[in-house]
């Protein structure tokens, strides 16, 4: 009687023990299930913010601005001033298209038609409308204390004007305050321009006269170590910041969401340059 | 001679019965594909493209210059079938023409597919708005 009942437990326990055996067997797999989905869908969730980042990038390259950095230290920002239009329709279109044809789950921020930039690690924003080209820099050493020179050169179809200095605080090429600007101009009769040393402590401010001297383009250099350009007339610009150490050029703001609403949702910038 | 008889029978079950269990997972297991195969061969496929994209040879929408690209990028294990359309735009969106080149995928037992939205450009405008469906399997 004890004999068969020691058999009896020593059976069950014996199936028990394969019972649990096969639960826990099969929650492995269901585990092993769930995180297999959860990898794919961030995988594809990163590969969707990559291809619409890019997307941006190209269109920001051809038609808003072109950046490129010089010998890992100065940073050139290039752009025809007559594609404001177009880069807008374009970014808008391609809105249209990944929420439609290519990754359906990405997003682009409206605010991507106003071209900007944003140098790091010095915290420096470029941001581009049509009519003002502005460089604005953080007050400190490590922002605006970096910026050692600004180069601006115009290519327009229109008379090659003159420079009219309405502020002007120059120091020596020597002095640590002092920041080199040099302003070149290239009209249809022509090339001229101008290169100074201004007080980045000061604002100094050039216009661009044409002949009936009404001003074209007005160059201010504000404090701290800021640029801005105002024009009224389609143009190619280029402005190379003069720094050191750029590490990454990136958009101002978070353009591209992924959203899977409660499951996952990313955000991320649009790198222009990067290393 | 009854009680030894009696636990060499019981020996003799209890060995049978993990045997059977023990065969049951291995072929529970044998039949089951490994999940994070499909992980991988989604990882690569993804990767693949964003190469072919950011090297610009998607925006050739050319099938040589792509299938060249992809093939010595993928392992050779991996078998692959390229579907390119691509749009036009004016006041929405038309489909401008596809192409589609690489190994037949209707008979390939798990297919992992993955999508890329890109561009192509003309004198600075876009020219086409396209999408490369890349499908991968194991060969």
């Amino acid at each position: 009687m004890k004999k068969g009942m020691m058999f009896s437990i020593s059976i069950f326990i014996l199936l028990s023990s394969l019972l649990y055996l096969a639960i826990s067997f099969s929650n492995y797999m269901t585990s092993l299930k769930q995180s297999t989905t959860t990898l794919s869908t961030v995988e594809t969730m990163v590969a969707d913010a990559d291809a619409v980042e890019y997307g941006l990038k190209r269109i920001t390259e051809q038609n808003g601005l072109n950046t490129t950095v010089i010998s890992s230290s100065n940073v050139s920002f290039s752009q025809n001033t007559s594609y404001f239009t177009r880069y807008a329709e374009q970014i808008t279109s391609f809105s249209s298209f990944i929420s439609n044809y290519g990754a359906k789950n990405a997003s682009i921020k409206s605010s991507a038609v106003n071209v900007s930039a944003l140098i790091n690690p010095h915290n420096i924003t470029v941001s581009s409308v049509y009519g003002n080209f502005t460089v604005l820099a953080l007050a400190g050493e490590n922002s605006s204390g970096k910026i050692t020179s600004y180069e601006v050169a115009i290519k327009a179809a229109v008379s090659t004007p003159r420079f009219n200095w309405t502020d002007y605080y120059g120091l020596p090429s020597s002095d640590p305050s002092a920041i080199r600007v040099r302003v070149a101009f290239q009209g249809s009769n022509g090339t001229t321009y101008d290169e100074r040393y201004l007080d980045r402590a000061y604002t100094s401010r050039v216009q661009l006269l044409n002949q009936q001297n009404k001003s074209m383009v007005t160059i201010s250099m504000f404090v701290p170590s800021g640029l801005w350009l105002n024009y009224s007339l389609d143009m190619y610009l280029n402005v190379i910041v003069g720094l050191n150490n750029v590490t990454k050029i990136e958009s101002r703001e978070e353009l591209v969401t992924v959203d899977l609403g409660e499951k996952a949702k990313i955000k991320s910038k649009v790198i222009f340059v990067e290393g | 001679m009854g009680k030894g008889y009696v636990f060499t029978m019981d020996m003799v079950l209890s060995i049978v019965i993990l045997t059977v269990f023990l065969i049951s997972i291995s072929f529970f297991l044998s039949r089951v594909d490994d999940p994070y195969s499909n992980v991988v061969l989604q990882k690569e496929a993804d990767d693949a493209l964003i190469v072919l994209d950011k090297y610009g040879d998607l925006s050739t929408l050319n099938s040589t210059v792509i299938a060249n690209s992809l093939n010595s990028m993928l392992p050779r294990s991996v078998k692959w079938n390229m579907e390119l359309n691509y749009y036009n735009y004016s006041s929405g969106f038309t489909l401008a023409g596809n192409n589609t080149f690489g190994s037949a995928y209707q008979q390939a037992r798990e297919v992992v597919s993955v999508d890329r939205p890109f561009l192509t450009f003309e004198n600075q405008s876009i020219a086409n708005y396209c999408v490369a469906r890349l499908r991968v399997w194991s060969g």
